[in-house]
């Protein structure tokens, strides 16, 4: 899977399946990811790709929510699930924090960070999902599904 | 670096179907089991957002079964709860029976390495049963895999604590 971050596939249309404001707290995230969950369910997304959706979205969510918003649950964190003409599935999820420098994240594959207890979950999206790009300075995410 | 082991007994299931884990714990053979419970069992229902976590004592390891997502939130928060109970009681083995568990992410496996290494460092160990393939996928993805003994059945991973 590809992680390309200088610069992404052309503006197209997309056709919206599904735009949630949640509180930023991690037990609004599960609402989120089962209602998208079901949305690929009814849409017969392979049960593999609905997985690797569902997950990588559980870790944007939870980054939005910890380090985007503080877990304070007065800021409101938003995902919007929409697919492309191509029929790929764009998730985009936007957190009002400040960003980060997201070439400064830990691999959590070298020895000194294998045994850590964070510091895996934008490695694991850019695993699951086939496009990943930070805008606005890393407060919102884009991600695409073939 | 600590030598871990992959039990032989456990054939990682790359992408078995989920549906025969479903047949296979339907017919497993618990065994003598006596539930008497260092920790209360955590009786909630199970919803799909939560995590059902029940506590048995065998053999001086905790087996502890799992139900329903590993994620970041209550579930995290309840499991991670259970083992500082248990590592605060001196009960350094455990066995986590992941064969109902949906879903892990980064938070829950931070949580099991995490908690490996405060065992280990304790001389005990955590272990874990049939994680399903989208598990198994997860922990190889973040590259901590190798760093669990997985078994196949809570019994085999309960008598791998004395070999």
């Amino acid at each position: 899977m590809s992680v390309d971050n200088s610069g992404g596939p052309e503006n197209s249309p997309l056709s919206e399946l599904l735009d949630r404001n949640m509180p930023a707290n991690s037990e609004a995230i599960a609402e989120v990811v089962d209602a998208i969950s079901e949305t690929l369910t009814r849409l017969e997304v392979p049960e593999q790709k609905r997985f690797e959706v569902a997950l990588a979205v559980q870790e944007a969510l939870a980054n939005a929510v910890v380090h985007g918003c503080g877990n304070d649950p007065s800021k409101q964190v938003r995902c919007r699930v929409n697919t492309d003409p191509r029929g790929r599935i764009v998730i985009t999820v936007t957190d009002p924090g400040p960003g980060f420098k997201v070439d400064r994240l830990p691999d959590p594959h070298q020895n000194e960070n294998l045994h850590a207890d964070h510091g895996r979950g934008v490695y694991l999206i850019r695993q699951l999902m086939d496009e990943v790009h930070f805008e606005n300075d890393g407060n919102e995410i884009k991600m695409w599904k073939y | 670096m600590p030598n871990f082991v992959v039990s032989e007994s456990w054939t990682l299931p790359e992408f078995r179907n989920c549906a025969h884990l479903q047949n296979r714990r339907g017919s497993r053979n618990l065994g003598a089991w006596h539930p008497t419970s260092i920790s209360a069992p955590r009786a909630r229902p199970l919803a799909e957002d939560s995590l059902d976590i029940s506590v048995r004592r065998r053999s001086q390891v905790q087996v502890v079964q799992l139900r329903g997502p590993l994620r970041m939130g209550p579930a995290v928060d309840g499991l991670r709860q259970t083992m500082e109970e248990a590592l605060a009681s001196g009960d350094t083995r455990m066995v986590l029976n992941l064969a109902e568990v949906s879903m892990i992410d980064s938070s829950g496996i931070g949580l099991l390495v995490k908690f490996l290494a405060s065992a280990k460092q304790r001389g005990g160990n955590i272990k874990l049963v049939q994680p399903n393939k989208f598990a198994v996928q997860t922990l190889k993805l973040v590259g901590v895999i190798n760093l669990f003994e997985i078994f196949e059945n809570d019994d085999a991973a309960v008598e791998s604590f004395a070999a």
